[in-house]
């Protein structure tokens, strides 16, 4: 008798033979990257595929023993067909204009930044502004990405969370050891101190905070801001200022105050001081607009000391891993990170007249860059 | 940028963490357990499978017991969430739970086989993994 599993195992052989079908459909169809993603994705449906025929021939499939993990390796494989059905399947079918042009301007910054991989795919169909899918390569941006620039500095975000994540050994690791080290130095300060249990329990949750997931947004800005430079920290400046309060943050994601602390750090390790200065007075006039009040407990959760630590660690990483820096950029072969930095000082100079600005180098960077 | 982001960086950690565990798990359950290898495995196989297990169940009783003690990079290759849904999930039998894991980091290290106790610690882990890397999927589509 077909056991459960043996079932599930077989609807999912279905579906990834439909998915194959699919992705061979689209062969010769796509231009370079498209197609260079296609035949990974085709490739890792297909490793599934074996996988599951290889599960379904197992004599022990059946035992006991062993059914459980067979179980769980199913739901990885499962999760593997799920997100290529929903990302890679949909963004090579759909291939549109300002995905082709997306995807070429990503290639451009990982060819400026020094970035070693495949560059991600990248697909304007995002209904939750900019997402990095590291179990696709691929990312997402808002519809409308590609006909603006402003917010082009949030692409390299997204792809320092691909960096974070496969160099975890050269950043996230160090950055951990940074911050439970900092922490556990707090505790041990406390107790010498005779603080109250109240305090002790406000770092272990700090410390919680910071080593479950805001470790990685500070390290993205933070590699973000090594390849891109003052127009990182004016570009988050400008999310920001759409997101309400500074001092707000969440489960997932640090204060956006707390993060501008971060970029203003790599800023003045990169001998930009002046426009880290610059940023500053930006965020001191964004906040007289915007009166929010700093919470308790506010500067022990965010210890500018510890940003500064991270940021050393992240920029060392950045320089141990090949990076270039956005002042390292050779004059003219910055195509994206040049375009990026000219617009944002075009927009400060007049931003009434920006608009214009934006259209012509929006022109040019596609006839640049080769949009087949 | 979103949270979809961050949300895909724990998904692909507590993932990549869960189906290595396992995995390793799975092979030297049928080596030990059922006392063969089979289907394209190997007595290599299940060499690598016992210096990769090792290698994971090393960090993870490194990071569970960290209370107190200096914190490691080696702690650090272990996802925080797991940690957090371990300690939940052993609750009281924490301490009996780490010393057994302790014991079969120990055996996987010696080349001695592995008995039945030690595969139902193995097991308490690989199902925490496996529900922080399916809760993460959950969240990261929105299902």
């Amino acid at each position: 008798m077909t056991s459960l599993l043996q079932k599930l195992l077989l609807d999912l052989k279905r579906r990834a033979k439909w998915i194959l079908g699919e992705l061979a459909a689209l062969e010769n169809m796509l231009p370079g990257d498209f197609e260079t993603h296609r035949k990974d994705a085709a490739r890792r449906v297909t490793r599934a595929a074996t996988w599951i025929e290889h599960t379904l021939h197992d004599p022990d499939l059946g035992d006991p023993k062993l059914e459980p993990n067979f179980f769980r390796e199913f739901k990885r494989i499962s999760e593997l067909i799920v997100s290529i059905e929903d990302t890679s399947l949909l963004i090579l079918k759909r291939c549109s204009q300002e995905d082709r042009f997306l995807t070429s301007l990503l290639a451009q910054i990982c060819r400026e930044v020094g970035y070693k991989d495949t560059p991600p795919l990248c697909g304007a169909l995002s209904f939750q502004y900019f997402q990095a899918l590291m179990e696709t390569d691929i990312i997402m941006t808002p519809q409308g990405q590609a006909s603006e620039l402003l917010a082009l500095p949030d692409l390299y975000h997204e792809l320092a969370h691909f960096v974070v994540y496969r160099e975890r050994p050269v950043l996230e690791v160090p950055v951990l050891t940074i911050i439970h080290k900092y922490f556990a130095d707090a505790v041990r300060k406390g107790h010498q101190q005779g603080s109250p249990q109240s305090t002790l329990d406000a770092i272990a949750k700090n410390l919680t905070l910071w080593t479950s997931l805001w470790h990685v947004e500070f390290a993205c800005d933070m590699v973000a801001t090594y390849w891109c430079g003052p127009a990182y920290g004016l570009a988050n400046l400008r999310l920001s200022a759409t997101r309400g309060d500074p001092y707000q943050d969440s489960g997932t994601h640090p204060a956006d105050d707390a993060r501008r602390i971060g970029i203003e750090c790599i800023l003045k390790l990169a001998g930009e001081g002046g426009a880290a200065g610059g940023i500053d007075r930006m965020w001191q006039d964004l906040k007289r607009l915007s009166p929010s009040v700093q919470p308790g407990g506010y500067t022990k959760r965010y210890p500018a000391q510890l940003l500064e630590q991270v940021a050393q660690c992240v920029y060392q990483g950045c320089a141990s891993l090949g990076f270039r820096r956005f002042s390292q950029h050779q004059s003219g072969s910055a195509i994206v990170g040049g375009a990026v930095a000219q617009a944002w000082e075009a927009f400060q100079r007049d931003a009434a007249a920006f608009p214009a600005h934006e259209a012509a180098v929006l022109q040019a960077l596609r006839a640049k860059i080769a949009v087949e | 940028m979103s949270e979809l982001s961050i949300i895909a960086h724990d998904y692909a950690l507590n993932a990549d963490y869960a189906r290595k565990f396992n995995d390793a798990v799975l092979v030297l359950k049928r080596r030990y357990l059922l006392g063969r290898v089979g289907n394209g495995e190997t007595e290599e196989t299940v060499k690598q499978s016992r210096q990769d297990l090792k290698a994971l169940l090393g960090s993870l009783v490194a990071a569970i017991e960290d209370e107190g003690k200096p914190w490691t990079e080696d702690q650090a290759q272990v996802p925080a969430d797991l940690l957090e849904r371990l300690r939940k999930r052993v609750k009281g039998a924490l301490e009996e739970t780490v010393t057994e894991l302790r014991g079969v980091v120990e055996d996987l290290g010696k080349d001695v086989a592995l008995r039945e106790p030690a595969f139902k610690a193995l097991d308490i882990v690989c199902e925490a993994a496996d529900e922080t890397a399916s809760a993460a999927f959950r969240r990261l589509r929105r299902i």
